[in-house]
């Protein structure tokens, strides 16, 4: 019986899995990780989640806690510096020539929540209202974080800013 | 929120960041496309995961219906003083209360008039989940304020709270709809009046009555941690509302020291420490001390020195303890918050003020983003203070039980 998991299975999963990436600071396996334990999840209560207002904000949220755990449990000090050495190598391989190197590891270095809130804003392309309730923490609690975030980015990002951030 | 389109689906160009006010997005957005990632799972495999997992709590539920209806149901009073030479206590060792609430009382644990007092316990013999709550309530600072405390909590007052309706059958506590209704749950009452910590004789106390809260959470967490594996506890949420919040924050280290092959969780609820300048007010945290001889951990004066900032306890807690989880409520119509935070705010002599409304949002915000900074899971409740008591009427995924449900990792 079609009961509209599979097509919904299908659009929603790559779109999780890309805002996890961000929130998890760039780190595939987490991202796919997450989002396959998320579905699971969303299958598990598929009649529940079906009905919902928004099932992918549900699923979202869900992969966002999964990350967030299996994160900490990696010890999230290791993973950042993973990363950080594995872009170090791979700008030694292939010049930053697009600034996406920089621009991960200033991800990851960020704090979890600041990378959740900038995952839901920018990937998602959620307002901050909208990050808000997906989060649920206040809108002026996002501003904060995406405040901080944003500027964060931008001094990691200085020696790349005037040819990435200015077109 | 409305369901979205996936704006990745077909074009890159097409995910844009919907009016994002700065030009981070599209960089943000190359580097996810440029991003290799991993083939997403068949669709038949997550089904069979689902299934397989869907089997298993069945299975789980009729384990637990069937321990239940065997148990004993006495239903009588518990009066239990196990208290050995080390004077902890085994709270658990509630007889015959399988699923309903016992008044335990014990000849060690004092309210602040000097009677003795107890715990409020229900065992869930078939859970491996305990919840350790310490209670809400008005605190004892003062000759006002101390004249609203009530300075007892007795067996009476017990019984008030576990009726239909009673305080200890509201919000998550609701034996039948509430979050925590399959777990055992101990609640600690306010009968003390100093945030469950004073240390005081009765000769600094505020009213010439002894503040011994710190004595009797002692026994309780030091017999908790003492019995817990004995009954089959594997997981322990150390959770507070209010003025028992502030217990969590300094009790913590003790269970944690002990419980290292126990899953525990701190979860504090309308106690925060924001950074705002002013809060706390110097008048309170010198009455903390005067009336109650509160302290902070000796790790802390190691790791800190200059003026105290509270705000510091969420990186204190998750640096010190990085394996275990940590979850703040915040509540933005949080009278005893305003009430507490807002002692002194003028000048010390006339404390009855409150943090204005707008900016104790404001200072909540605040504390949220430090706690998130430092690891914490937030929720904030738009609302009146003392959440996990509460019936919030909200059908969002990002409600209570949800959101306690990601922070417990409840899965089956």
């Amino acid at each position: 019986m079609d009961d509209g998991f599979d097509e919904w299975y299908r659009r929603e999963r790559p779109r999780v899995e890309r805002i996890v990436l961000v929130a998890c600071g760039g780190d595939p396996d987490v991202a796919a990780d997450a989002s396959d334990e998320a579905m699971v999840r969303a299958y598990e209560r598929w009649r529940r989640v079906r009905a919902m207002d928004n099932p992918h904000g549900w699923v979202t949220a869900v992969a966002l806690n999964v990350a967030r755990r299996k994160f900490r449990r990696r010890s999230h000090e290791r993973r950042v510096l993973d990363v950080a050495s594995r872009t170090e190598t791979d700008v030694a391989a292939d010049p930053d020539v697009d600034g996406s190197v920089t621009l991960w590891r200033a991800i990851a270095a960020l704090p979890r929540r600041s990378r959740e809130v900038i995952a839901l804003r920018y990937v998602d392309g959620l307002t901050e209202d909208q990050v808000a309730a997906s989060l649920g923490i206040a809108v002026g609690t996002v501003s904060s974080i995406l405040s901080r975030a944003r500027r964060e980015l931008r001094r990691e990002l200085e020696p790349h800013e005037s040819d990435q951030l200015s077109s | 929120m409305g369901d979205q389109p996936d704006r990745f689906a077909d074009a890159p160009e097409a995910a844009d960041a919907s009016g994002t006010d700065d030009d981070l997005a599209p960089h943000i957005r190359d580097a996810v496309i440029s991003t290799q990632l991993r083939a997403a799972a068949p669709v038949e495999s997550i089904k069979r995961h689902g299934r397989r997992r869907r089997r298993r709590r069945r299975l789980a539920r009729v384990g637990a219906g069937a321990a239940a209806a065997s148990a004993l149901t006495l239903g009588a009073l518990v009066v239990i003083d196990t208290a050995d030479e080390n004077n902890d206590l085994d709270v658990l060792a509630v007889e015959g209360s399988n699923r309903t609430w016992q008044w335990s009382e014990y000849d060690s644990l004092v309210s602040r008039d000097g009677t003795t007092t107890g715990v409020s316990v229900r065992r869930n013999d078939a859970s491996p989940d305990l919840l350790l709550y310490f209670r809400p309530g008005p605190v004892c600072l003062d000759a006002a304020s101390c004249a609203e405390h009530p300075a007892s909590y007795t067996e009476a007052d017990h019984n008030a709270d576990v009726a239909v309706g009673g305080a200890l059958n509201a919000g998550t506590l609701d034996p039948e709809s509430g979050y925590f209704r399959d777990w055992t749950v101990v609640a600690v009452p306010n009968a003390t009046g100093d945030l469950h910590l004073g240390r005081t004789g009765a000769d600094a106390a505020p009213d010439g009555r002894a503040h011994v809260g710190s004595n009797n959470t002692r026994q309780i967490i030091k017999g908790v941690i003492k019995h817990a594996k004995k009954h089959g506890i594997e997981r322990i949420v150390l959770a507070g509302s209010g003025s028992g919040a502030f217990t969590v924050y300094r009790a913590f280290e003790a269970v944690d020291e002990s419980f290292s092959d126990v899953d525990v969780i701190g979860l504090t609820d309308s106690a925060s420490f924001p950074t705002t300048p002013g809060l706390p007010t110097n008048c309170l945290l010198t009455q903390f001390t005067d009336a109650w001889n509160l302290n902070l951990p000796r790790a802390w004066s190691d790791r800190y020195t200059g003026p105290l900032d509270l705000s510091r306890y969420y990186e204190f807690l998750t640096e010190q303890h990085p394996s275990r989880r940590f979850g703040l409520i915040t509540a933005d119509d949080d009278e005893f918050g305003r009430s507490l935070y807002g002692r002194g705010l003028d000048r010390c002599a006339s404390p009855n003020q409150k943090v204005p409304a707008a900016a104790w949002v404001e200072a909540m915000d605040d504390a949220s983003a430090t706690a998130i900074d430092a690891g914490w899971d937030v929720f904030e409740a738009a609302g009146r203070e003392d959440v996990l008591l509460r019936d919030l009427d909200s059908t969002e995924r990002t409600d209570l039980d949800n959101w306690l449900d990601e922070l417990m990792e409840n899965q089956p």
